[in-house]
């Protein structure tokens, strides 16, 4: 089993909570905060920071609406993520394949 | 990083997109109400006939139509206020019953009322519509059978286009009960076990 530079990776997305939002929010089109940590399994401060870091890198965009009174955030995948997810999966197929 | 944790990486990606995507699950039940109330229009359309009852402007299509696009338009708003979530799948669904459920209803009302369309042969027209949206949502769903269902519509519209006549109502009847309210009973038992889960 030969090591892999991780460097190639994308930093931004490889931690677990932010590979598992990126992939939330390839599979759907657009979704709620709250759907995210259903998803995603953690607490909304640490989700937040991370979104914030996926926003700040423009991979994801937020739209913030109310629902009633109650503010909702819903997060969407931008181009730029969507290609950047893309690329760190084929990445990880690169390493299996051994190229 | 090495191989296997790149694997157990991409099972992962895999995992959260599949758990992620069941948000996005068709109950079927706008399949069983749209189908009954047509079943319901056609029954009392050839009771009409039958009975030699005047049906002035097809006030049994009025009534069970606008209750649909009530039912429709009430169920969409309430499942926006409720979904947390929404599926590129979902949005193309949404649209192509949308705009099938207008064309079905230009055809019936402005079609027949106008003179344009015979009365004998909405019900032909609308399989064909209908045909067209079984067939784009068995592809979206990833579901061979409901594109299958397209096949039966369209072969039902030749039939209907070649023999028209009172049998019509009842063809038209049959192809509801089997090609959409069955389906939409299956898609209901399917969506309730998968929720179970």
């Amino acid at each position: 089993m030969k090591d892999f530079d991780y460097h190639q990776l994308n930093d931004i997305i490889h931690s677990r909570i932010r590979l598992a939002i990126m992939s939330v929010l390839v599979a759907v089109d657009e979704a709620e905060f709250n759907f995210l940590k259903e998803k995603v399994k953690t607490t909304d401060g640490n989700l937040s920071v991370h979104l914030r870091k996926l926003e700040d890198a423009g991979y994801v965009s937020v739209k913030k609406s109310f629902a009633g009174r109650k503010p909702v955030s819903t997060y969407k995948l931008t181009s730029k993520g969507r290609k950047a997810f893309e690329a760190y999966v084929e990445n990880l197929e690169k390493l299996i394949k051994g190229k | 990083m090495d191989d296997k944790q790149a694997l157990e990486e991409l099972a992962y990606i895999k995992e959260i997109m599949h758990d992620s995507r069941k948000a996005f699950v068709e109950n079927g039940f706008g399949y069983i109400v749209w189908g009954i109330l047509i079943v319901l229009g056609l029954l009392s359309s050839y009771l009409f006939i039958v009975y030699d009852v005047k049906n002035t402007y097809g006030l049994n299509w009025i009534i069970l139509i606008g209750i649909g696009w009530l039912f429709s338009i009430i169920g969409a708003k309430k499942e926006r206020e409720k979904r947390k979530a929404a599926t590129f799948a979902e949005k193309i669904l949404g649209g192509v019953w949308f705009s099938a459920g207008v064309a079905m209803t230009i055809v019936g009302f402005v079609g027949s009322t106008s003179g344009a369309i015979h009365g004998v042969f909405v019900s032909p027209a609308i399989s064909v519509i209908l045909g067209i949206a079984f067939f784009v949502s068995g592809i979206v769903y990833g579901e061979k059978w409901i594109t299958l269902l397209s096949t039966g519509w369209w072969a039902g519209a030749i039939l209907m286009f070649y023999w028209p006549g009172m049998q019509v109502f009842w063809i038209m009847s049959l192809m509801m009960i089997f090609l959409q309210i069955v389906p939409g009973i299956i898609l209901y038992k399917q969506a309730k076990s998968e929720l179970a889960n």
